[in-house]
């Protein structure tokens, strides 16, 4: 008997002694990070050999692409936001050089293609960026291919031995909202 | 499905509070409570034999983290709950932790085997859990890398111990003299669940690039999680009861010590000390690890416009840094050591003197008053803990007694608790509360902890 007055006095004396503040837990459904992540895309440095064919024929574009499995994760699918890209170009070479970026889906069809780079001859410092946003042009997340093509229009033959260079280098900056 | 808004929930709920993990600095050395003898196994008795109310002889929780508070997030006002989380984050550094302790003795008991010494004996379960704040990487989760160019990312921040056990345990307590008494405890652990990360190394820094616009690397990554109990046969164990069965003489078990004493310097002044926990489990069943380990440099996938030579670029990057930076998983058997505690006192008795009945029905003469010092030292995987209490004791009757403590310690200059313990009869109750100067307000506290528990004392 005597045990349970003690119980209940301690009790009695936490409870009535001890409060807090009016508190709002519901805050956190408010709560979102927005980080921003800067990657490294593709880059290259060609110089002309490389426009010429094995038998020594002078090609009027080139191309390469790669994979990209980026998007195949859902999480970071759904949570994608928007995408900044960046390209920094150096172009040594005698002529005016256009580079086509396109993204591309499983099937080769094209989910996102940037307007035609054009860098004039002995542009050294040429800078491009484009904003993708996510929701108006959802179709990016079915990128699964990216492909860089490098188009020579100039109807003047190219010197392979001349020691000139392309550069060629991009990045990404990605946005999301978890 | 995962949802990291709730995970923040819980992480900033339990992050709101802090604790002393295991420093029950109001239980230790006082009033002969039987559970003092789980503290330092070479404290005085003076009682034929005990026995703990089971399930309810000894309850302790504490749980919190350093560096701020509940309302510090949650209080009703008109900031964004953004900005309270990057104020909370900013104030935070890697040595503040979260870190949670809960005991329940299952069966506690003793008896006298003859004047000298005093065996007891019980189980009880535990969960105790510590992680540090891994700054750097939730910056990366939160803020991105954008922002952070030249910033080593360190991945040595991720560190963190989760144990759930049960503790068989058997000590002896022998009064060698008037002035001497030893003690000594042998431990079997059993793990129901250990989790652990610790020992890891690694930076990710993101630079401005000379092939590319951009260089990543990761520098000497070497990150490992260790889990038993956790998985078996490829899936978590998610039953709580088979949680509770590997408690009892499971199959990842350990052994320790504890060995304390206690000193009569004079008839007035008393000095004990103890080591806890010295000891460690040794996981061979249910084991599921992983590691990460290497450097990579990343600028980016390099065309080579090659055309008499496709180059698939993405399988080449994963495959080099697979090979590179290997991750894996191994069913290897580890051992973890326990939180080895460390224990102090220096008790001056005086005032009135008073007499109580001992076991041999003779009378011991002890004073109302006692006012002392503690020293507390627990070794954790990053730094050892320290906690110094002052404290003064009173002795209302043979029967009741009372405890206040203040105790300064690595998060705090006012912690102030207070324990009673009552006999009626055969019955011991006792309760103890730390923290009482923020009881008018939990929610701005910074710790909350309590000890409760019922015995049986024959004298």
């Amino acid at each position: 008997m005597v045990m349970n007055k003690l119980s209940a006095l301690l009790f009695c004396f936490f409870v009535t002694t001890s409060c807090v503040d009016d508190l709002d837990f519901s805050q956190i459904e408010d709560y979102s990070i927005s980080p921003e992540y800067t990657v490294s895309l593709t880059y290259f440095t060609i110089s002309p050999p490389q426009f010429f064919s094995l038998a020594g024929v002078q090609l009027p574009e080139i191309s390469d692409i790669t994979d990209f499995r980026g998007f195949e994760n859902s999480y970071a699918r759904d949570k994608l936001l928007k995408l900044d890209f960046y390209v920094e170009i150096k172009n040594e070479f005698d002529r005016d050089l256009t580079i086509q970026i396109s993204f591309l889906d499983d099937s080769m069809n094209v989910a996102h293609r940037f307007e035609d780079l054009k860098v004039n001859a002995n542009n050294l410092n040429y800078k491009f960026e484009e904003t993708i946003e996510v929701s108006t042009n959802p179709n990016i997340k079915t990128t699964t291919k990216v492909r860089v093509v490098i188009i020579d229009k100039s109807a003047s033959p190219l010197d392979a031995s001349v020691k000139t260079e392309f550069e060629f280098k991009s990045s990404v900056k990605i946005y999301v909202n978890v | 499905m995962f949802n990291i808004k709730r995970l923040l929930l819980l992480f900033f709920i339990v992050l709101a509070f802090k604790t002393f993990s295991q420093n029950k600095q109001l239980l230790y050395d006082f009033a002969e409570i039987p559970q003092t003898l789980l503290l330092n196994p070479g404290a005085e008795t003076n009682y034929k034999f005990h026995v703990g109310l089971p399930l309810f002889s000894g309850f302790s929780a504490e749980l919190g983290a350093t560096g701020f508070t509940v309302s510090d997030l949650f209080a009703v006002d008109n900031r964004s709950i953004n900005d309270k989380v990057s104020a909370v984050l900013n104030k935070l550094s890697t040595k503040d932790n979260i870190k949670i302790n809960t005991q329940i003795e299952i069966l506690n008991a003793g008896f006298r085997v003859n004047d000298k010494n005093y065996v007891s004996f019980g189980f009880y379960q535990e969960i105790d859990a510590i992680a540090y704040i891994p700054k750097d990487p939730l910056s990366l989760i939160i803020d991105g890398n954008s922002n952070y160019l030249n910033k080593n990312f360190d991945v040595s921040q991720i560190l963190f111990r989760a144990d759930a056990l049960g503790v068989l345990h058997l000590g002896i307590t022998r009064q060698v003299s008037d002035r001497y008494t030893f003690g000594a405890r042998f431990k079997i652990y059993s793990s129901a669940l250990n989790i652990e990360s610790t020992n890891n190394t690694g930076t990710f820094t993101t630079i401005n690039g000379t092939d590319n616009i951009y260089t990543h690397y990761l520098d000497n990554l070497d990150v490992n999680l260790r889990t038993s109990g956790l998985v078996a046969n490829d899936e978590y164990i998610d039953t709580p009861k088979t949680y509770l069965g590997n408690t009892f003489l499971g199959s990842n078990s350990g052994i320790g010590i504890d060995v304390g004493f206690t000193t009569h310097l004079s008839d007035q002044l008393e000095f004990t000390g103890s080591i806890v926990d010295l000891g460690f489990v040794k996981h061979k069943k249910n084991i599921k690890n992983y590691s990460i380990e290497g450097s990579y440099k990343f600028d980016g996938i390099e065309f080579g416009y090659n055309p008499d030579n496709s180059t698939n670029y993405w399988s080449n990057l994963e495959n080099d840094f697979t090979e590179k930076v290997p991750n894996g998983e191994n069913q290897s058997s580890y051992i973890s050591w326990r939180p080895t505690k460390l224990n102090t006192s220096l008790k001056y008795s005086f005032g009135q003197k008073r007499s109580k009945l001992c076991y041999d029905n003779s009378y011991k003469e002890f004073y109302r008053n006692a006012i002392g010092v503690q020293l507390y030292s627990v070794f954790r995987p990053l730094v050892s803990q320290l906690a110094f209490t002052g404290f003064f004791e009173k002795s209302f009757s043979e029967k009741l007694h009372a405890k206040v403590t203040y105790t300064i310690d690595d998060y705090s200059f006012y912690n102030i608790g207070a324990a009673l313990s009552a006999q009626i009869g055969k019955i011991n109750f006792y309760g103890m509360i730390d923290n009482i100067a923020q009881f008018s307000d939990i929610a701005s506290a910074n710790s909350i902890s309590l000890q409760l528990g019922i015995n049986i004392i024959f004298n």
